[in-house]
């Protein structure tokens, strides 16, 4: 097996600070999210307002994910991750990863500028406020893919009008997720170590 | 849940795509899982169909042990269907309409019954050429497929931990509400349930974060991250089939952006309200 140690590629460079420890953690808490999605698939039939339970338990998990890793790049591993688990073990469209997967790309950016503000990634991690922030940047981000997904590619007929009332609601729905992953992920960190 | 060993059943079959080089595989899905999304007229929508179903069939793949798959695409295409056909649709819509059916506040017609079937089955469609990668191809030649095509090796380490992990956390969770139903924690009725969801919660966390990030630290201990892999020990090349499959892909593909485009088939208008 050869290796080269020099060249590395400026993608690979920037997730060179996560080690696999990180890593696992990350898929660890994509795959618990993408469990207690079940919750979600099971309240399709009231679409779209089984919408906001998507949001709760993506924040719920990526909170504590993003408060244990503290590193840049942990919230886009983390939206690979379950859309890896989508793709092996549900299946998925193609189209809307690409949609999906820039989705954490701007909640990054925040937490970057956050951190360089603020002294420090574990600092900014740690602030519930800041989490919140991001947390609703990301709830709208991935609610505007999901949407455009759902309304304009697949052709779903789902009235405008109801698109300004579930997003309220995600946000809502999402803040309170983060807010509760906070507490979770303070939790756990003490307790995993 | 299935074990992944029952999920990755149809991996040891021979075919002509199992044979295939991963990386002609993925370029074919993605090709295959994107195109449909431009077509709407149901019977083109039917060609697609049949379509996937001979691919499938050709790669001798069965179904019944990845049958977990289709179930939440399923349930999706059944709640688009109906959806479809009980959407309030507006008065100047329902002119049109040959049959309708009315229960209470529910009304039915035909034009939402045709909407909800050309929803539900562009959905069902999407998700079938994905079932060609998964049940053709072992997780690490995918990955490797994935490396050579450009993906960093962080991802595509992300992928294979995947498949090792969502079977791990299932394990978990079953373990703790065992554990706590023999404590006498009762999950009768909903009320009760969301109420106890929060002793679920933590436990679980944490017995699925020790007992994963110990292999965390067996990879790093080996030098995770610190080469860059570029040969394998089981390597893989383009064969002459995989350039001759590539090229008819990629004039197929041409095919349907011509139909679709250039001469405007295959689309058939999607009532909204």
């Amino acid at each position: 097996m050869t290796t080269d140690t020099k060249k590395v590629g400026a993608v690979e460079a920037l997730f060179k600070k996560l080690t696999a420890v990180d890593l696992i953690t990350l898929v660890v808490f994509a795959a618990l999210f993408r469990i207690l999605f079940l919750v979600y698939k099971l309240a399709e039939i009231v679409f779209p307002w089984n919408h906001p339970a998507w949001y709760f338990f993506c924040m719920l998990c990526l909170t504590p994910a993003v408060m244990m890793v503290r590193k840049p790049g942990a919230t886009f591993l983390y939206t690979v991750s379950w859309l890896a688990i989508n793709f092996f073990f549900q299946g998925e469209i193609p189209l809307w990863w690409i949609c999906a997967a820039t989705v954490p790309l701007i909640p990054e950016l925040y937490m970057y500028m956050r951190a360089k503000a603020m002294g420090g990634y574990k600092v900014a991690f740690g602030d519930l406020k800041e989490l919140i922030i991001f947390g609703l940047i990301y709830t709208l981000l991935a609610y505007t893919s999901n949407m455009l997904l759902i309304i304009f590619a697949l052709g779903n007929p789902m009235p405008r009008v109801l698109f300004w009332p579930v997003g309220a609601l995600s946000l809502v729905v999402g803040a309170l997720g983060t807010w509760l992953g906070h507490s979770v992920g303070k939790r756990i960190s003490g307790l995993v170590g | 849940m299935a074990s992944p060993i029952e999920f990755f059943s149809n991996v040891e079959k021979d075919s002509w795509v199992h044979r295939m080089d991963p990386r002609v595989k993925i370029l074919m899905v993605l090709c295959l899982a994107s195109l449909p999304l431009l077509f709407s007229d149901p019977l083109y929508l039917l060609g697609w169909f049949v379509l996937f179903l001979v691919l499938i069939m050709s790669a001798k793949i069965d179904i019944k042990p990845i049958m977990i798959l289709f179930y939440g695409g399923l349930v999706m295409v059944f709640v688009y269907i109906m959806y479809g056909t009980f959407l309030a649709y507006p008065e100047e819509t329902l002119v049109y309409a040959k049959f309708i059916w009315r229960w209470g506040p529910l009304v039915a017609t035909d034009i939402g019954f045709y909407n909800g079937l050309i929803l539900g089955s562009r959905l069902l469609i999407l998700l079938m050429p994905i079932v060609l990668i998964i049940a053709t191809s072992e997780p690490s030649m995918l990955a490797k497929g994935f490396m050579k095509l450009g993906m960093p090796i962080t991802i595509s380490f992300i992928l294979l931990a995947t498949l090792r992990f969502l079977p791990l956390v299932f394990e978990v969770a079953t373990r703790v509400m065992e554990a706590q139903r023999v404590r006498g924690l009762n999950h009768k009725t909903f009320k009760e349930r969301i109420s106890n969801f929060k002793f679920l919660l933590l436990p679980l966390f944490i017995n699925t974060l020790r007992q994963s990030r110990t292999l965390g630290l067996a990879v790093e201990s080996k030098g995770f991250g610190a080469r860059q892999w570029k040969e394998f020990y089981r390597d893989f090349a383009m064969t002459k089939t995989d350039w001759i499959i590539l090229v008819i892909l990629l004039i197929f593909v041409a095919a349907m952006l011509y139909i679709r485009f250039g001469l405007n088939l295959g689309w058939s208008a999607i009532y909204r309200p």
